[in-house]
């Protein structure tokens, strides 16, 4: 009677380690993916900004903050104070410190 | 220089209180001038396990919010002088806890000579654990041999590695040591339990020490005194050979199996003995 359950308890430690292995790989990769993007976009956000007003890279600080359910993500841009709106679209940032926030889920 | 060391663990119970009990009191014992912090707010324990309940008179949030300086706050041991608990206020919420109060508190230890700052954190991944871990230099991650607890400590190694203020301003990385607790060679050797060797391996982190599940850490916190002063018991050896590795002597290996006959000549001397 005991040669089955020893047999069958033997297994629940390796059993213990493949489900591991599979869910701590996935685990690692979502946090590193959610956060891979981050430079490749602060690059393209930080184009667009500069095409407008010349910020440049040093000055825009960008942070991302998680919890498990969603992601803020703050950019924090210091405009020049002498800024020349280049479109009228651009004419109502008369603020020299802007905010953007925006949500991913 | 004094090092801070956050002892952390993601799931709850896992022996995270007592290790950071018998690791300060172990500092302390070799003549280090240590202080043990609790950052488990609103359930505090530590002071317990350390035996200095009776004594607290004001905690970590009462420095924090100016109520009380810091050498008010610190509890000085019985047993070693070189020895000081802060203890976690237990009415309060833990969003008490803020980073620039912690950094001040932090800094004030250091400022007041102590070689080691222990941080008990508490369970979760929540402000009070990340408080505990932000200013770490090193980490004691304590991991069961069981699947959720090692699934938490690889959670935790993520956000050491990113939510820390060495990760946040590029500087060195936290060193993180594992420490395995609650081990029965038994239960790995019939195939029940995750095996050091599996743990190892999982979280790639380097092994600083394993503590058998042992009768004496119960008595130990029964009695108030860490298990690290009983040094007749097979956990408090454990964490001895942890501090001297810590401190880069040369120990024999925790898991290093006896023989077969000592085995049997053990447990007959026990038999005899009972
Ligand atoms: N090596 C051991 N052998 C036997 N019992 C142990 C061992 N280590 C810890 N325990 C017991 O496990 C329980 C939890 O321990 P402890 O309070 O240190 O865990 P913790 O990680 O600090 O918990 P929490 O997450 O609630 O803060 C206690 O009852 C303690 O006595
Ligand atoms: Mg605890």
């Amino acid at each position: 009677m005991n040669i089955l359950r020893l047999l069958k308890r033997g297994k629940t430690a390796k059993a213990a380690k493949d489900r591991l292995q599979i869910i701590i790989a996935q685990e690692r990769s979502q946090q590193s993916q959610q956060t891979d993007y981050l430079p490749l976009m602060r690059q393209e956000i930080l184009k667009v900004i500069a095409k407008y007003t010349g910020v440049k890279l040093q000055d825009v600080k960008v942070d991302l903050q998680s919890n498990r359910s969603n992601s803020v993500l703050e950019l924090n841009i210091t405009l020049p104070e002498n800024l020349k709106a280049k479109t009228p679209a651009e004419e109502k940032a008369t603020e020299t410190e802007e905010e953007v926030e925006a949500e991913t889920a | 220089m004094s090092e801070v060391i956050v002892v952390t663990s993601g799931k709850g119970g896992v022996g995270k209180t007592t290790t950071s009990a018998s690791f300060a009191t172990g500092l302390a014992q070799r003549g280090f001038k240590t202080a043990v912090i609790d950052f488990d707010i609103g359930l505090r324990n530590l002071d317990l396990v350390m035996g200095c309940e009776r004594r607290v008179v004001y905690d970590l949030v009462n420095v924090i919010q100016g109520e009380a300086t810091l050498k008010q706050a610190l509890i000085k041991d019985r047993n070693n002088e070189n020895l000081y608990i802060l203890a976690a206020s237990q009415t309060r919420d833990k969003e008490v806890l803020t980073t620039e109060g912690v950094e001040k508190v932090i800094n004030d230890l250091k400022g007041l000579g102590f070689d080691y700052i222990i941080c008990d954190s508490p369970a979760g991944i929540e402000k009070g654990a990340h408080m505990a871990m932000y200013f770490a230099d090193s980490a004691l991650i304590v991991t069961n041999p069981e699947v959720s607890s090692v699934r938490d400590s690889d959670r935790i190694l993520g956000l050491l590695g990113s939510k820390t203020y060495r990760a946040e301003n590029d500087l060195p990385s936290i060193k993180e040591h594992l420490i395995i607790t609650r081990y029965s060679a038994k239960r790995v050797n019939t195939g029940e339990m995750l095996s050091v060797a599996d743990i190892k391996e999982l979280l790639g982190v380097s092994l600083l020490g394993i503590i058998p599940e042992c009768q004496s850490v119960l008595s130990a916190s029964n009695a108030g005194s860490p298990v690290i002063r009983d040094d007749g018991s097979l956990a408090g050896k454990a964490y001895s050979r942890i501090i001297s590795r810590f401190l880069g002597e040369e120990v024999p290996d925790d898991s290093a199996k006896k023989g077969f006959f000592r085995r049997l000549f053990a447990s007959n001397k026990e038999k005899e003995l009972a």
